[in-house]
């Protein structure tokens, strides 16, 4: 009964918050993303997952180079060994800093694994860290870390008859404001030596059936945040540039050592958590689950999740998100959300900026650039029914309500140019429609037939497609091994559900190919495509084809390819951005724009919300993409 | 098209087409429109929906009838689908019969959907008695009808089924809002109710598919609602498998689905929760506390949501509040951490929002707003229960002025639970001395109590469905008639004393009358007040009562009545009560009302010769010693279906009639010569006494040591019987406090060692007989401080008595000397605590 509380329905270490792996510069050894549940719908996680998607791809490459293929798998797991919860808690003690190295070898988790191919990801690139443990740089003397680098014990000598003498830890990492809200909780293991429980005094002598003992308890422990240049021998709160919620008094404490009265005391088995919100630079704090109100107000700056203690004996274990949060931080950062949306939804434009000098005009001048939108988008997509219908309902609405105004719609009638070029994007549609099934062929043609510059003046979208063209071959034959391992048939079921379609088009593939064709078929397509791009170089663009080449030929190095380290490249995700850079060249080579409207003004968006969170903020609480474009 | 304005006689016209037509014509017409449906109402058109609603099918199915049913059924939901005027006017006894008929698989699917919609409609609008006690067959249905649409749901999830499925569940507590009536529809629907609830849980893990939000919520509200603790053990013992996704569901998106987590979990484990024992007192079971632990910052956060939203918490759900007060209930910890969050401030700015005196004086008050009051209440109570500091916070941030409006609120169905609640309040603050003694003097509260007490509902306030002619409405069901007791003489008004007392009203009662136990102490100020206004027939007809609950808390506060050295209230009890209800009370079938019915002679009998002399006058000397004898060889007999834990919760009880039957003879043995002789003379008691000198509870050693210091304590034949009375007193008060013992202790000494008494010695030579010296010797060694020195008291009297060990008895006498630290008659302290549980 006990062993499930606090824990979630499915618990696992990796279900409960996001780790990714990126290889970070040459000269530093690995760093680990850490990004709680609670930030895992955020730009912040997004910006992370991006990162680490472009140094998976390059540690893949470095990996091939040197030969060694499994390396970059090993590291990703060893990376997970920080949190597996199977590592036996050593305890490092820190009070000597000069015996150690920062990072001691060997502790779980920490493997240096030196990247050496380190120029795909720059400086900028890379989002900053979440504080994830406490750091051996940053502990008062007469602190031990140990545990994970999560726990933290007071080990003396104890502070010499001064009150203000303490002991404080910082984190690994400050906090970055782009992650709109940080939150960590830390258990207090042990109250220490000095921390005291002692029965407060009975208001009444008379009682005649149980009552509770009362008994208060306190612990010299405090919790907060500081700058990086604060003393470790000092309280947070206590001294300039630092905060913190105490113990002993409940009392917080902003950059002074007069505190305010705030919350309870708290001591043994108490579980704190602090929260610092950058939507509107507040902080909060939390025991055992219950959240108390606003205890700080306009913070900025650097600031690192910080514990002091004074005496000794004194334990606490902190959680940076590892673990299942007592506090239901995820309400939180919804309730966040929501009211950084409503802050959106009430805002007023100037009218102006809205086209309009009256709020009926803005108005209708908004709804008729939001048709415009919706419209251009089907069409760049090819959508051609879909735009007919939706211009031929907004002309329906445009009569019922305006039309005895006789306010214009004339630039909604004005989509009729594109509507004649139907035939252009109805052949569009269907070429991307052959790329999304995996059938680069019939691509191949119908580009041929319907756009036949297209290639002359895009030789990187030809290769490109012929590189998919083998993938999806390689593919093939990956799931019809596969699937030969399931059934003791020799012959294979269809693999391909657009065999018909191929074979009505180039009676290309047989309707029931075996593995072995298939094998070949591809080596023969590999070994041609390795011919004729083997010494080129395509110097319109910024592809290179012999990394790219050697990308895919990496695929026929396995005999299972799908549980391979580059099974990535297999997965049908890959043809999306390949329809996509087709369609943009046909677009191009027919004059017209790569990119709708619409995704133009998302990709704005996107950036300048991006920016925007940097310096912390509301914005950090906005994610285009998961907000409005995750399905 | 039928013109609108004759549409009544079509209905009645037995062309099923041109019924079927007027239905929908009306139907058009009334949507929306208020006049309408009232000018409709006004010409009787409900009876008329009802008969095509009624419409038997001759076992020919008849699609053109089944439509017009339909239609009709879609008609009424319309017409329940008002403003509360309009809806209130539907509340009539043959439209619920009607409804409820209409129940089946065999209905409709759609005009169960209908009839579905219409009744939770209307059985929201108002406090409506247990329909499941109105139709017996009800609850089988239901059951069916969950089972048919949980299967229809997973199959094939249509919106239909969804519909009628959710509907289902949430009329589950309508039909049985009283505690017992839900626990009556237990057995039928807590697997179907389980099934359906794991089935959500499944489904969701498997699929993918969140499941229906709101299905899954409302089914999981149904099942907390009718959970027994039996079936809550046995989900509590299924695993984590069905807790585990309760507890993910505390951190939902959705309000609702958390609080419905928040209170299936609550019910799952404090609901037959083992109670155990130590010798320090009642402590709970180590994992409910961390559970409640876990549902605190849940609970919390809803109603801090709901603060915020707006209104001061006036639109809070009351659930979140109920659920908060049961997880109080546990107290320590889970109590500490809720009061730190500021629960108490944060309650009683509901409470004196929702119930300002003014919204009262009009005597009436809004079903929600009720139900709100009553959870606000109920939670104060509970926060209050264990904690003096706490019920200072709770008068402090003046939570009683609205206590005492609510109790003084003319009586209506909406009020009653939160009277309900007020009188939880009034017991938990009256635990404090101090409070009986400042703030509740002024207060204002005892008329509110007595009427309660006394109150008899009026006509207009009879519960709706009493003269519903198909339904015979089904009598309180009853103990059978009382088991074998020594008195044969009954009261000739017993058996009709409850007749026609619904189970709404003995609540209210039970409710009063736990808020009355600790006002009538003799410490209470208002205790006078109480008494001058007639309570005790009250009291005593309480005790008499068939419903456990109040006959429990009746004889609780006549136990209290009696408690302390006020022989004038003492008399005018027993003037009112008489030995013969005492006695059989001693014998009830309910454990705890044997334990109080033996409090209360424990209490009479108290530094009083008089009252042991008028029960031995009364019962005769035999029937109290056997009685006190049936007592003190109580052993727990579990019943066949027992479970271990409820061995292990009923068990403190039976060791408190132990206790309290030994007191009756610690204090017989505190009277005078003839008293003392009586119970030395019985030597099977005295067997047991010696006997229970090793029971593993310490305050029954205590009491045995005590008769053993009674048996044998030698009076000063030179004081007068008065002043013997005057040294009792203060041993009495001596165990108080200690600082009196030095002075006692100089006085007996030198008292006792000349003194010789053959009496006392015959005795003494009696309990040697018996064994006691060789338990007393066991007993030194006694892991209780307050056991080792009173043995040493009887030790010391029994040996200068003679009785002592022959070998080194010089020794053992001169070391007593020296430390026995107070002895004398000592009648060991009466009997008033109170029971922590509440009885309602």
């Amino acid at each position: 009964m006990a062993s499930f509380l606090h824990v979630p329905a499915t618990k696992s270490h990796n279900s409960s918050f996001t780790t990714v792996v990126a290889p970070g510069l040459a000269d530093r050894p690995a760093n680990e993303y850490f990004v709680p549940k609670y930030l895992s719908s955020t730009c912040y996680a997004d910006c992370v997952a991006n990162s680490a998607v472009a140094a998976q791809l390059a540690s893949k490459r470095a990996a091939q180079a040197t030969g060694s293929p499994g390396l970059s798998a090993a590291s990703s797991r060893s990376t997970f060994g920080l949190f597996d919860g199977q590592t036996t808690p050593h305890l490092y003690s820190y009070s000597d800093l000069s015996k150690h190295s920062p990072l001691p070898p060997g502790l779980p988790g920490f493997q240096a694994y030196d990247l050496q191919e380190s120029s795909l990801a720059s400086a900028e690139d890379v989002p900053p860290h979440l504080p994830s443990c406490w750091s051996p740089e940053g502990v008062s003397q007469s602190m031990e870390i140990f545990g994970d680098m999560l726990e933290v014990k007071f080990a003396g000598p104890p502070a010499k008859g001064n009150e203000q003498e303490a002991a404080a830890v910082r984190a690994n990492h400050p906090i970055p404001p782009q992650c709109g809200l940080f939150y960590f909780e830390v258990e207090v293991m042990s109250r220490g030596k000095d921390g005291y429980a002692f029965p407060l005094p009975r208001t009444s002598t008379h009682t005649f059936e149980r009552d509770d003992q009362i008994v208060n308890e306190r612990s010299f422990i405090g919790v907060g945040f500081c700058g990086p240049k604060v003393q470790l021998n000092k309280m947070p709160g206590w001294v300039s540039d630092s905060w913190g919620y105490h113990g002993d008094d409940g009392n917080t404490f902003a950059c002074q050592n007069s505190g305010k009265q705030y919350g309870p005391t708290f001591s043994t088995n108490d579980v704190i958590g602090c929260g610092v919100n950058f939507r509107n630079g507040t902080a909060f704090y939390t025991k055992n689950g219950i959240a108390f109100e606003t205890a700080f107000k306009d913070l900025k700056g650097t600031l690192y999740p910080a514990v002091g203690m004074r005496t000794i004996g004194e334990h606490i274990r902190a959680n940076f998100g590892q673990r299942e949060f007592v506090f239901d931080i995820e309400s939180y950062m919804r309730e966040e959300k929501a009211k950084t949306y409503k802050q959106i939804h009430t805002f007023q434009p100037p009218l102006e900026l809205l086209g309009g000098k009256d709020s009926a005009t803005a108005d209708t001048a908004i709804t008729q650039s939001i048709h415009k939108l919706i419209s251009s988008y089907l069409a760049h997509n090819g959508y051609v029914d879909s735009v007919r219908a939706f211009l031929g309902d907004v002309q329906k609405e445009t009569n019922a309500f305006s039309a005895p105004k006789g306010v214009s719609y004339g630039d909604v009638n004005g989509e009729e140019s594109e509507i004649a070029e139907d035939v252009e994007a109805i052949n569009r549609q269907k070429i991307r429609t052959a790329v999304l099934e995996g059938n680069i062929n019939r691509a191949l043609k119908l580009t041929e037939l319907f756009f036949p510059k297209v290639f002359e003046e895009n030789p990187e979208i030809l290769f490109q497609l012929k590189c998919r063209k083998f993938v999806e071959l390689m593919r093939s034959c990956a799931l019809a091994k596969e699937e030969s391992e399931y059934t003791d048939d020799d012959e294979m079921p269809d693999i391909s559900k657009d065999d018909e379609d191929t074979d009505m088009l180039d009676g290309e593939a047989p309707a029931k190919p075996n593995l072995a064709d298939l094998l070949n078929e591809a080596l023969r397509y590999g070994q041609n495509l390795h011919e004729s791009y083997r010494n080129q170089t395509l110097l319109s663009s910024t592809t290179d084809v012999q990394k790219a080449l050697n990308d895919i030929f990496a695929l026929m190095a396995y005999p299972d390819p799908i549980n391979s380290p580059v099974a990535y490249l297999l997965a049908e995700e890959g043809r999306a951005p390949v329809a996509e850079d087709l369609n943009s060249a046909i677009l191009v080579s027919q004059g017209k724009s790569s990119v709708a409207p619409l995704e133009r003004l998302i990709q704005h968006t996107t950036m300048l919300m991006r920016e925007l969170a940097e310096q912390g903020g509301q914005s950090a609480f906005v994610n285009v993409q998961h907000d409005f474009l995750a399905p | 098209m039928i013109a609108e304005d004759d549409l009544l006689p079509y209905l009645r016209s037995d062309d099923r087409r041109i019924q079927l037509r007027a239905l929908r014509s009306l139907k058009n017409s009334i949507i929306g429109h208020s006049e309408q449906k009232a000018a409709y109402l006004d010409r009787g058109v409900l009876y008329e929906l009802l008969g095509i609603i009624n419409t038997q099918e001759d076992g020919v199915k008849d699609p053109m009838s089944d439509e017009c049913r339909i239609q009709a059924g879609v008609v009424l939901s319309s017409f329940a689908y008002s403003d509360p005027e309009i809806s209130s006017r539907l509340l009539t006894p043959a439209t619920l019969s009607t409804l409820v008929t209409t129940l089946t698989q065999y209905s409709p699917p759609a005009l169960l959907l209908a009839s579905l919609r219409t009744l939770t409609t209307l059985l929201t609008l108002r406090p409506t008695p247990s329909l499941v006690n109105q139709f017996p067959g009800l609850a089988t249905s239901m059951s069916e009808l969950i089972s048919h649409y949980s299967t229809a749901c997973f199959e094939n999830y249509a919106r239909q089924d969804v519909q009628s499925l959710t509907k289902l569940c949430t009329l589950v507590p309508l039909i049985s809002p009283s505690h017992s009536s839900a626990q009556s529809l237990s057995s039928e629907l807590t697997s179907p109710l389980i099934e359906l609830v794991y089935g959500s849980f499944k489904n969701s893990q498997t699929s993918g598919v969140v499941f229906d939000s709101k299905l899954q919520s409302t089914a999981i509200l149904a099942l907390a609602h009718v959970l027994t603790p039996t079936a809550a053990r046995q989900i509590a013992a299924a695993g984590p498998k069905f807790t585990n996704p309760l507890l993910a569901l505390l951190r939902a998106p959705d309000t609702t689905t958390r609080l419905s987590a928040a209170s299936l979990l609550t019910a799952l484990y404090t609901s037959g929760k083992p109670e155990l024992t130590s010798s320090s007192g009642v402590t709970r079971a180590p994992q409910i506390t961390t559970l409640a632990m876990t549902l605190v910052p849940t609970l919390m956060k809803l109603l801090d949501d709901a603060i915020a939203a707006g209104d001061h918490g006036r639109n809070c759900d009351p659930r979140i509040l109920h659920t908060l007060a049961i997880v109080c209930r546990e107290g320590g910890d889970v109590t500490d951490r809720c009061v730190e969050a500021g629960l108490i401030k944060k309650i009683v700015s509901i409470v004196v929002q929702v119930a300002p005196n003014n919204h009262f004086a009009s005597g009436r008050i809004l079903e929600r707003d009720g139900k709100l009051l009553s959870g606000s209440l109920l939670c104060l109570s509970a926060l209050g229960l264990y904690n003096e500091d706490y019920r200072k916070a709770i008068i402090e941030a003046g939570a009683l002025g609205a206590v005492v409006a609510v109790m003084n609120t003319a009586n209506t169905p909406a009020v009653r639970e939160v009277k309900i609640a007020a009188c939880h309040v009034l017991r938990t603050l009256s635990r404090s001395v101090r409070l009986l003694r400042t703030t509740m003097v002024e207060s204002g509260v005892v008329c509110g109590i007595v009427d309660l007490l006394g109150d008899v509902p009026s006509e207009e306030e009879r519960p709706l469905l009493e003269n519903v002619d198909t339904v015979a409405s089904e009598p309180e069901p009853m103990d059978d008639e009382p088991v074998q007791t020594t008195v044969t003489e009954v009261p000739a008004e017993e058996d009709d004393e409850d007749e026609g007392d619904e189970e709404e009203d003995l609540e209210v009662r039970t409710a009063a009358m736990a808020a009355v136990c600790n006002l009538v102490l003799d410490f209470s100020p208002l205790r006078k007040s109480i008494l001058d206004k007639g309570i005790l027939p009250l009291v005593v007809s309480g005790a008499r009562s068939r419903y456990t609950p109040l006959r429990l808390n009746s004889t609780w506060a006549l136990k209290h009545m009696v408690f302390g050295d006020d022989m004038d209230t003492k008399d005018s009890v027993m003037s009112h009560v008489g030995f013969p209800l005492i006695m059989k009370l001693c014998e009830d079938k309910e454990i705890q009302v044997q334990e109080q019915a033996l409090d209360f002679l424990r209490n009479l009998t108290a530094r009083s010769e008089k009252y042991i002399d008028m029960l031995f006058d009364n019962v005769g000397v035999d029937e109290v010693f056997k009685l006190v004898d049936r007592k003190l060889s109580l052993r727990v007999v579990p019943a066949v279906d027992d479970s271990e834990q409820e061995l292990l919760s009923t068990q403190p009880y039976y060791t408190k009639v132990i206790i309290a039957a030994a007191y009756v003879i610690v204090h017989i043995a505190a009277g005078d010569d003839r008293h003392r002789e009586a119970v030395i003379r019985n030597e099977t008691v005295l067997r047991k006494i010696v006997q229970l000198m090793r029971h593993e509870n310490y305050e029954v050693r205590l009491a045995c040591v005590w008769t053993i210091i009674n048996l044998t304590w030698v009076e000063e034949p030179s004081r007068a019987p008065g002043e013997a009375a005057a040294a009792q007193l203060a041993g009495q008060i001596s165990a108080g406090g200690p600082s009196s013992d030095q002075s006692q202790l100089e006085q007996s000494i030198s008292s006792s060692a000349e003194i010789y008494s053959s009496d006392c010695r015959r005795r003494a030579m009696t309990l040697v007989r018996f064994g006691a010296r060789e338990q007393l010797e066991y007993l030194k060694q006694d892991p209780v401080l307050d056991v080792r020195e009173k043995t040493k008291t009887a030790i010391y009297q029994i040996d200068s008595l003679g009785g002592g060990p022959s070998l080194g008895a010089e020794d053992q006498h001169v070391e007593n000397i020296g430390s026995v630290p107070s002895h004398g008659v000592e009648v060991a302290g009466s009997a008033m605590e109170i029971d922590s549980e509440l009885h309602a």
